[in-house]
């Protein structure tokens, strides 16, 4: 006999040198199969598109809203002369006032300075001390100084004249011009008596004359505006800072499922007696996936996106049958039985059942600083993009079959979903986080056709880590 | 039109390109399918799966690679999940059997081998069996790779291997398949 190596080799040679005319169907079926899967690639660049739409859309509201929201438009009105410049003498009476009050307690203070300067037992260092017992000899001495101080009060009040009548004469904006120059005389004033004092009272004084600054210029610029408004002037607009960020997320997660059977009547079938076999042939396992987000965070915490969620739902399938006898016989290629073999005992089937879903969320949230880590809440709607169950299933006449063969069982999109979640978020670095999600997804439909006997519907609940960049 | 130029095209969606490639790789390919699967309709549903797949993750395939060895890959594992699948359509109740009348071939006893007569070699080994040592034999898998297709141990694979070698020796030696004993054993009446 040939060695058996040789015939192997020789069987190997007629077998891959031996081709068969496929049928021609074959080829229909691939064709048609080919022309329905390429609708499916549309819809993923469909879903891509929309994310896209979304989040240009997104900025493009928020920037609107931004825009609205934190300008404030200054409403141009006719303004009668008289009452501005009225209006302003009374300003300005109130502003020389003020600026009478400051110089004398200017003054006061550089007396009181001069006064422990001029004093042999005290230093420089102990002026502090001092200075407070100063500035409590000015707040009660300014009410006096106010009452008393006759001829400032004249001062004052000829400087009150004096723009009056220029500005009644000119109704011209140099009135604010000239009292900025009055007050900043007075200033210099101030200045010039201070100048020989302690460095401690020229401190003090440097304040003084910033509060007179500030005091004048917001009552002039708005003024400016009133007097110099015509038609079609531009308003100016003031920007509050509301900073709006976008960024990237990515997510794995892992956790449990629930799936429940609700049976629903249907004709002759003891959908009791299945809804039985189908719990006991199915538990539950676990589920797993992923999340890709894009979003925007606008101010105090608060954020919105989108995205696309995939994930797994994974149960385990095993059914089995005592004494079963069954003849097992093998066909030839024209379907002829050729070979048979009898098997009695324990008919066992086992395997996993995988229930994937494809989802594109809306989401918003928010999040607070909390010490070290940021809290906050998130709730997403979602649209269910795709879903596809695959493994072993019994049929209603309790035989096994598999789920991708059973087209009647199951949906292919399971319409609407919401998910919920907790946020916790840790700051690794500037813009970059991590973040721990605790979250549950429910859909609203029922995974399983209309027709199906037993209603099912799918909810996770799992724990969502990922990252999160800023920019 | 060359491989590399099929592939590309077929990656873009070309129907031309699909077709010209399924033309190129069908005979081959259903050859395959017709020597794992018991029955046409099986291996004409495994060459479909099959090739469906093929274009589906023609984007997979290493440009370096051979494309019709991959291309056969897909395809035995399109047959081992046809097998899978329909592994109860293969199956008939006891009492329905008893009746059933079984029409055999008798092939004459021929000193080289053609490919029927391999074929009804292979057909007369237990489908665990034939499926291994065709993988092995044919399709050059070692037992990794075939224990991972098969979902079994390497150990299991070299068993089984072994197990179909021998019996093959057996039928060939005595060019006896079908014997009276055979089918006396197994029950099988013949027409």
């Amino acid at each position: 006999m040939r060695e058996w190596s040789n015939i192997e080799k020789q069987m190997k040679s007629v077998v891959n040198a031996h081709e068969t005319q496929a049928p021609d169907f074959i080829w229909n079926a691939i064709d048609e199969e080919l022309q329905k899967s390429r609708p499916k690639a549309n819809t993923i660049l469909y879903a891509a598109a929309l994310i896209l739409g979304l989040f240009i859309s997104g900025i493009l509201v928020l920037k609107f809203l931004q825009t609205n929201s934190t300008h404030t438009e200054v409403k141009a009105v006719p303004i009668d002369s008289e009452k501005v410049i009225q209006e302003r003498v009374l300003d300005n009476s109130r502003l020389m006032q003020n600026t009478v009050l400051d110089n004398v307690a200017e003054k006061t203070l550089v007396d009181d300075a001069k006064m422990n300067s001029s004093s042999s037992s005290s230093s420089s260092s102990e002026l502090p001390n001092n200075f407070n017992n100063s500035q409590a000899t000015i707040l009660s001495s300014v009410n006096d100084n106010l009452k008393t101080n006759n001829s400032q009060q004249v001062v004052a009040q000829e400087s009150l004249a004096n723009t009056n009548s220029e500005l009644k004469t000119t109704k011209d904006l140099s009135v604010s011009n000239y009292n900025t120059s009055s007050s900043q005389d007075i200033a210099l004033h101030s200045t010039a008596t201070v100048k020989n004092s302690s460095k401690i009272v020229e401190r003090n004084l440097i304040t003084g004359l910033t509060g007179i600054q500030d005091l004048s210029i917001p009552l002039l610029q708005r003024e400016r505006e009133a007097l110099e408004y015509t038609d079609g002037i531009e308003c100016p607009s003031f920007s509050n800072s509301i900073s709006i960020h976008p960024f990237v997320e990515l997510n794995g997660l892992m956790g449990l499922h629930s799936r429940s059977f609700t049976p629903v009547s249907s004709g002759e079938l003891d959908v009791e007696a299945f809804k039985a076999a189908r719990e006991a042939s199915e538990s539950r396992w676990y589920n797993w996936g992923g999340q890709v987000h894009l979003g925007l965070n606008i101010n105090r915490g608060l954020y919105v996106g989108t995205g696309l969620e995939w994930s797994q739902a994974k149960d385990k399938f095993e059914y089995s049958e005592e004494g079963v006898t069954k003849i097992v016989i093998d066909l030839d290629p024209e379907g002829n039985p050729i070979d048979t073999s009898i098997v009695s005992g324990q008919f066992v089937s086992t395997g996993e059942v995988r229930y994937t879903t494809l989802d594109l969320p809306i989401f918003a949230g928010f999040t607070k600083s909390m010490g070290a880590w940021d809290v906050g809440l998130e709730g997403a709607a979602l649209i269910n993009l795709s879903f596809a169950a695959h493994g072993k299933l019994l049929d209603e006449d309790l035989s096994v079959r598999r789920s991708e063969d059973a087209p009647d069982v199951y949906k292919d999109k399971i319409g609407l979903g919401l998910r919920a979640s907790l946020v916790l978020r840790k700051y690794l670095s500037d813009g970059f986080s991590f973040h721990i999600k605790p979250s549950m997804k429910t859909y609203l439909s029922e995974i399983n056709t209309d027709a199906y006997p037993l209603d099912t519907k799918l909810n996770l609940f799992r724990m969502e880590l990922g990252f999160r960049k800023d920019f | 039109m060359t491989d590399k130029q099929i592939v590309a095209q077929c990656i873009k969606g070309d129907r031309k390109a699909q077709k010209e490639l399924y033309d190129r790789y069908s005979r081959q390919m259903y050859s395959i399918c017709l020597r794992y699967c018991s029955e046409k309709a099986l291996a004409a549903d495994a060459m479909q799966n099959g090739f469906i797949r093929v274009f589906k993750y023609m984007d997979k395939f290493k440009e370096t690679g051979d494309l019709g060895a991959w291309i056969r890959r897909i395809i035995i594992n399109a047959c081992l999940d046809e097998l899978n699948k329909r592994g109860k359509n293969l199956t008939v109740e006891l009492q329905d059997a008893n009746t059933r009348i079984l029409k055999v071939e008798m092939t004459p006893v021929e000193d080289n081998f053609n490919m029927n007569r391999i074929m009804a070699l292979l057909k007369k080994l237990p489908i665990g069996y034939r499926t291994i040592f065709s993988m092995s034999v044919f399709d050059e898998m070692n037992h990794k790779e075939i224990a991972a297709a098969l979902k079994i141990s390497e150990s299991t694979s070299r068993s089984q291997f072994m197990r179909a070698r021998k019996m093959l020796q057996e039928q060939i030696k005595g060019d006896n398949y079908l014997s009276s004993q055979y089918l006396k054993k197994n029950k099988v009446y013949t027409a």
